[in-house]
């Protein structure tokens, strides 16, 4: 595809964006406008008011199920708010400031409503329904929960899900522990070299998860890679086989998973080291605490609420983790490697079974939702806004 | 005399120990590229020669003629950069305006928006790929660069809006007071203020879109659908080496291209990286 070709499609999908957004914003600027003249008020307009609120919801549940069908009480929204400003004369085209910070956040709102909300409403529904057939992806035969009850008693979820949290405790354990590691010493190398030793933390870190699966694909192969190593060192007599045995596949992609990720845990726990007052450390050393004893009691307490916010970030992200596992061992031998999110992926692309497929996305969404509602609320603390 | 003497030679042992441990973490988080490089500079079937050489005896270029010439592998680097570039600029063109709104306009549910926006980032797209793929095909995007470009871009604008709230909200509230004397509208603050000031906020959020769609492997591979023309880096690499996986050298040749552009930019911005990543999740 050629880069003009490219822009053009772009273009075309931006105009149709931008009428989108248009059309929302304006909806949501009557609406507020007529809501705000006729506050209090117990007429027809009020009523009339609630009504288009009422309609605006409804078309934005319905879109999850029937697109075009939400069209109508959208266009019905549409022209009641149109008729209640004229009547109400509450035409005017310059915006407030409350209205302009709409303006701002609906480009920003519509795209997640459609690529996260809409979404997740989707796999609700392909959850709910038997849907096998290759060509033909709509919804046809509803059948409750089937799907999951199919999850819940197949004979490779209850592994799946073992190894999904082995795994996710397993390597943000180590990972925890050597990222700590990594960013307490590019705090205590010399100046010269704080630099280059971040420099060098962050590299696993950005390359693609694909790609390190792959390079590490290759490092665990018998013939060439780090077992022929460890024979040519003289340390084992026989390659280790490290993707073909179960247990050591298992502790094979935990391994390619702390070599990238302890970066981003080290990344993380930096920023919160940078903040800890170094006239702490001066007064501790002045009194004459060890190594040791500033460590447990003022590196420890002051960097705990970054360590709760590191290890929420890191295991939300281990329990989704799909890439290094679809790159490293397509979830074999068997399925010991199969995680969750894999089955999922399988479920949906390599079997095309996306009813059953949605039913195991759900469990992973289910198990993240709690993490997320404790992630969110401990950032949310960390940003002050002009109120 | 003794103090000055031991006080010396502890100066001695830190910079011994700071030395060892910047060689150990180079180690730990340089080998597997290491070994990746010397790879893909044998010629090709010396990956398989016993004893293992760790330094090539005769390191030619010959694997990654092969990867440009013969698998055509410029044609997915281009096809990456057309899609993380334009992931980024639409990316910054959104998120700076959501995260301007909530950092400094007065408004009711500014908190609630915020949420709403960060909620949604907090569903795996691993969970949403199959209604994904069925939206994009209902646009008749399948098989395109944009069907990446555009699901990209809104899997970034959370973290982005993030990022350049908590830019935003450093700069002084006066700025806007004063430039509000000098009669200048809403829409100019933001563009001739604000945007100026907050250019490494802008440019560290740009440098995340584009690392993170540079290297996205999920969704690409499903809007691919196998035709090499669209296909993006991570794709093509995943692909060689599921075609050629006696083939090492050309595989490693492959990877090591794929690597140079994340790798310089990340190296060149370490900073901002770190304190990007770092916004919000540290209290600054």
């Amino acid at each position: 595809m050629s880069a003009t070709a490219t822009i053009a499609a772009l273009g075309r999908i931006l105009v149709f964006y931008a009428v989108a957004v248009g059309l929302v914003f304006a909806e949501l600027i009557l609406l507020s406008r007529a809501a705000a003249a006729t506050r209090g008020q117990k007429g027809l307009a009020r009523a009339i008011v609630i009504l288009t609120g009422g309609l605006l919801a409804a078309a934005a549940i319905v879109f999850v199920f029937d697109q075009r069908l939400a069209a109508f009480p959208a266009a019905a929204a549409i022209l009641l708010s149109v008729v209640l400003s004229v009547v109400l004369r509450r035409i005017s085209w310059s915006l407030s400031e409350p209205e302009l910070a709409l303006l701002f956040i609906v480009p920003a709102a519509l795209g997640i409503f459609l690529f996260y909300y809409y979404q997740i409403g989707q796999t609700i529904i392909f959850s709910l329904n038997h849907l096998d057939h290759v060509t033909q992806w709509t919804p046809e035969t509803f059948v409750g929960l089937g799907n999951y009850i199919d999850v819940f008693k197949g004979k490779s979820f209850l592994g799946a899900l073992y190894f999904t949290f082995y795994f996710t405790v397993v390597a943000v354990f180590l990972e925890f522990w050597i990222g700590l590691g990594m960013a307490m010493t590019s705090f205590w190398v010399s100046p010269k070299l704080r630099g280059f030793v971040r420099s060098i933390i962050v590299i696993p870190w950005a390359i693609p998860p694909i790609i390190s699966a792959n390079i590490w694909k290759w490092l665990f192969n018998a013939d060439v890679g780090m077992g022929a190593l460890l024979k040519q060192a003289g340390l084992v007599k026989e390659a280790p086989v490290f993707l073909a045995d179960p247990v050591l596949a298992m502790h094979s992609v935990i391994l390619a998973d702390v070599w990238k990720m302890s970066s981003m845990m080290a990344i993380l726990l930096i920023g919160g080291l940078a903040i800890i007052p170094q006239d702490i450390y001066d007064a501790a050393k002045v009194d004459g605490a060890r190594a040791f004893y500033r460590f447990v009691r003022i590196t420890l307490p002051m960097l705990a609420p970054t360590i709760l916010v590191a290890l929420l970030f890191r295991c939300m992200d281990a329990l989704r983790t799909f890439d290094l596992i679809y790159g490293l061992t397509k979830g074999g031998p068997g399925t010991s490697t199969d995680t969750l999110s894999s089955f999922t992926y399988k479920y949906y692309f390599t079997s095309a079974q996306f009813g059953l497929g949605s039913a195991y996305g759900m469990v992973v969404f289910v198990m993240i939702l709690g993490l997320s509602f404790i992630y969110i609320s401990r950032i949310r603390k960390n940003l002050r806004f002009r109120e | 005399m003794i103090t000055d003497w031991s006080r010396r030679n502890r100066k001695v042992l830190e910079g011994i120990g700071s030395l060892l441990l910047t060689l150990l973490i180079t180690a730990f988080c340089l080998s597997p590229l290491y070994w990746v490089a010397i790879t893909s500079l044998k010629p090709m079937g010396a990956e398989y020669l016993m004893p293992i050489q760790l330094w090539p005896e005769q390191p030619t270029l010959q694997a990654y003629d092969a990867v440009i010439t013969q698998l055509g592998f410029l044609v997915p680097v281009r096809n990456s950069f057309v899609v993380a570039l334009s992931t980024a600029v639409l990316c910054l063109a959104i998120s700076s305006l959501s995260a301007y709104a909530i950092a400094r306009m007065r408004f009711k549910y500014k908190v609630q928006s915020l949420l709403i926006l960060q909620l949604g980032a907090m569903i795996p797209p691993v969970v949403t790929i199959a209604p994904t793929f069925v939206l994009l095909r209902q646009l008749g995007l399948l098989r395109t660069l944009p069907a990446m470009i555009i699901p990209n871009v809104f899997y970034n604008v959370p973290l982005a809006t993030w990022l350049l709230a908590s830019y935003f909200v450093e700069l002084p509230f006066e700025l806007e007071d004063a430039a509000k004397v000098d009669g200048y509208k809403p829409l100019q603050i933001f563009r001739k203020v604000i945007l100026p000031l907050s250019a490494p906020g802008l440019f560290a959020a740009g440098v995340f879109a584009f690392i993170g769609t540079f290297g996205e492997f999920m969704l690409g591979n499903v809007v691919t659908m196998g035709l090499p023309d669209v296909a993006t880096v991570p794709i093509a690499v995943q692909n060689f080496s599921f075609q050629f996986r006696q083939q090492y050298t050309w595989v490693s040749a492959g990877i090591i291209l794929a690597l140079i552009p994340v790798v310089t930019l990340v190296v060149i911005f370490q900073r901002w990286v770190i304190r990007g990543l770092t916004a919000g999740a540290v209290k600054y």
